[in-house]
């Protein structure tokens, strides 16, 4: 059973007012309790949580709850076209496609960051929907009408297979009906389940929230407002999440459902999107079933004399392997991990873009923000034949977030080194026995020029197609920060140095000056 | 000793060992880097350039004891000891090093030899020290306080 396969998401629309009165702990409780019960029922296909307001469903009484579970409706597309998250079909997917088509068409994917959404409901009370939708096993009909009944579980294997003390879902419907609201869900045997359940809330001022805690989405980077984005994928759900996330950080995106509309959309000269395009992201599953290289659309660099900046490529995955990372690494994409959480999707971007907070103050305790940004998430490989060094320079990486490997030799970095391998960048010793820092980078300039050779004799001979050539930003950590070291360090392949031990400042000078020009530099 | 003594003799102690020149600001980088998930990173670096820092002393002793003293081997030590020692911090040991090279250059066992008690001093003088200073760490620990981060 593939675990890695079930897709996570939730989205929350715009017309949800930022702040609002009411019971956050039991709030979270029934969300908790929704969501771990779908987690718990649920292999393959996906959890979805939405949140919208109870105004914005528009298709007339589907409000009501359904206790009877079947449904009346025959699908007859095949099991993974339905239009939700994973393509799965879930308990009432015409329905809840229905609701989310209004509720994006509301949002607008292109979304004007400075306009409000204008509320003209002047009524105390909003109403908030919350439904948890799952492709799990489902609820079996017969036992559906004592879902909310305490103590009681589908059948009496389920707590051994299961666990749980069946009393969950009671105590939800309690909370809810307390919190002036309604729960229900909609179930299908071996298809899955959508719980929903409303909550009134009272509006809030905002003057009236001064003391109140920051809430999380106040410490999200402003630096990326304005961007513009591509978001290729074909499935609208998932799609629509994405966009949710970039919108949170400020970036508007559009959707477009195939790589090749996406090529289309670039190869326009003078086109206004690809002049002021920032990113494209790629849903993996669409990368791999077209074969299109995208490098191919982006227009001529020096178009006009203009210097155009090329738009970063980012692949979104929910599982990748090691091969399709190293494919994807080598045509430029950089890899995201799914489920998307702004935050994370903000440090990717900051160390993609470079980016984001240039405040060098005393952030010391998780390193400075700038530095997080760049290393979060890189592969580096330190070399020093000394293992106090090691231990502190790994340390040091570690704790802006990078996945560190030593070697305490040139021979054991070349044993490492050898192509393909997925590592960022090497932070390298100079003077090391046998074999010093300039041999070994030498060496690795030499392996690298071979396979860009050989990748380019073969493509040579299909009609030639820009490619990425390899080139590992290579590093001297040195304690002799002499002008003639410098010239020596660049002549033989490295990129810059650094002084060792490691001092923040300088450290970000050299790592922003490389990361800055990846990924489609060809060096 | 109750905790708010032990505390104050840790700070007070930390802050002698800064000032007497002993650390420098790279311990302070390695306190830095301690954290929940690296909770012994200070003790277990310290740890290793203790091990370190004994082997290159006994090699440097066996190498100047030769007859024909090989000082590209000896250079080659203090090399090492240069970088363990900066890399933790230990501000003494590491000043002993540049003139301790300068010796290997100019090739004179006498000086070099004298240079060799020196950091061999230095380098039992901190130790010492930063022995003193995790006892006081486990102390405030066993008697339920928690470490004070200097500032």
């Amino acid at each position: 059973m593939n675990y890695w396969e079930l897709k996570l998401a939730v989205f929350v629309s715009d017309k949800v007012p930022e702040i609002v009165m009411g019971d956050p702990g039991r709030f979270r409780q029934v969300i908790t309790n929704l969501v771990n019960n779908s987690v718990k029922f649920t292999l393959k296909g996906h959890i979805f949580v939405q949140v919208h307001l109870a105004e914005q469903k528009k298709d007339g009484d589907k409000n009501d709850t359904c206790l009877n579970g079947g449904s009346e409706s025959i699908i007859s597309s095949s099991a993974f076209h339905f239009k939700t998250l994973s393509g799965y079909e879930t308990a009432d997917s015409q329905n809840t496609w229905n609701t989310f088509k209004h509720i994006i068409a509301d949002n607008g994917l292109y979304y004007e960051s400075a306009t409000k959404v204008v509320n003209d409901d002047l009524s105390r009370d909003v109403t908030v929907m919350v439904s948890v939708e799952d492709t799990g096993i489902g609820i079996p009909l017969k036992t559906q009408d004592r879902v909310f009944t305490p103590f009681m579980q589908a059948d009496s294997s389920t707590s051994r297979k299961y666990g749980g003390t069946g009393i969950g879902l009671s105590i939800s419907k309690c909370l809810v009906e307390l919190m002036g609201g309604h729960i229900s869900f909609i179930s299908r045997p071996k298809i899955g389940s959508t719980f929903s359940f409303s909550v009134s809330f009272l509006r809030c001022e905002k003057h009236a929230v001064g003391d109140l805690k920051k809430s999380h989405s106040d410490d999200l980077p402003t630096s990326f407002k304005g961007l513009n984005a591509i978001i290729v994928d074909d499935k609208p759900v998932r799609a629509a999440v994405t966009g949710y996330h970039l919108k949170r950080l400020g970036i508007r995106a559009e959707v477009v459902s195939s790589i090749k509309r996406a090529a289309a959309t670039l190869g326009k000269n003078g086109s206004v999107v690809s002049k002021k395009l920032d990113m494209i992201l790629v849903e993996k599953d669409l990368w791999i079933s077209e074969d299109v290289d995208l490098n191919l659309h982006f227009p001529d660099i020096n178009q006009n004399g203009h210097m155009y900046k090329l738009p970063k490529m980012i692949l979104l995955a929910t599982n990748i392997t090691n091969t399709e990372h190293e494919k994807a690494k080598a045509v430029g994409f950089s890899v995201i991990m799914k489920p998307l959480r702004a935050s994370m999707l903000a440090a990717c971007l900051q160390q993609l873009i470079g980016i984001g907070n240039k405040s060098r103050g005393k952030d010391m305790c998780n390193g400075s923000p700038s530095l997080r940004g760049l290393l979060c998430g890189m592969k580096i490989l330190v070399v020093d034949d000394n293992r106090v060094n090691r231990r502190v320079a790994a340390g040091a990486l570690k704790k802006f977030g990078a996945e560190v490997e030593c070697a305490e030799s040139g021979k054991a970095a070349l044993a490492l080194l050898q192509l393909p391998h997925n590592f960022d960048a090497c932070f390298m010793d100079i003077q090391m026995p046998e074999m010093d820092g300039f041999e070994a980078t030498r060496r690795i300039r030499e392996l690298e020029s071979i396979a860009n050779e050989q990748q380019n004799g073969v493509l040579n001979c299909d009609g030639g197609t820009k490619r990425h050539m390899w080139h590992m930003p290579i590093l001297a950590m040195t304690a002799d920060v002499i002008h003639a070291t410098l010239e020596k360090c660049l002549k033989c392949g490295m990129d810059g140095y650094v002084s060792k031990p490691f001092e923040e400042e300088s450290l970000y000078e050299a790592v922003s000056k490389f990361f800055e020009s990846k990924p489609n530099s060809d060096k | 000793m109750e905790v708010g003594q032990l505390q104050r003799s840790f700070v007070e102690y930390m802050a002698s060992l800064f000032r007497e020149g002993f650390l420098d600001a790279q311990f302070s980088q390695l306190q830095q880097l301690q954290d929940d998930s690296n909770p012994d990173f200070v003790v277990e670096v310290v740890s290793l350039f203790f091990e370190d820092s004994e082997r290159l002393l006994n090699d440097l002793t066996m190498a100047l004891d030769q007859p024909n003293v090989d000082f590209k081997q000896v250079d080659a030590h203090v090399h090492q000891l240069k970088g363990s020692s900066s890399s933790v911090g230990a501000q003494r040991v590491k000043n002993c090093c540049a003139p301790f090279r300068n010796c290997c250059e100019e090739q004179n066992t006498e000086t070099c030899l004298r240079c060799l008690q020196q950091i061999k001093q230095e380098y039992l003088l901190v130790k010492n020290k930063l022995q003193t200073l995790f006892e006081l760490e486990q102390q405030i620990v066993a008697a339920g306080g928690a470490i004070p981060m200097l500032q």
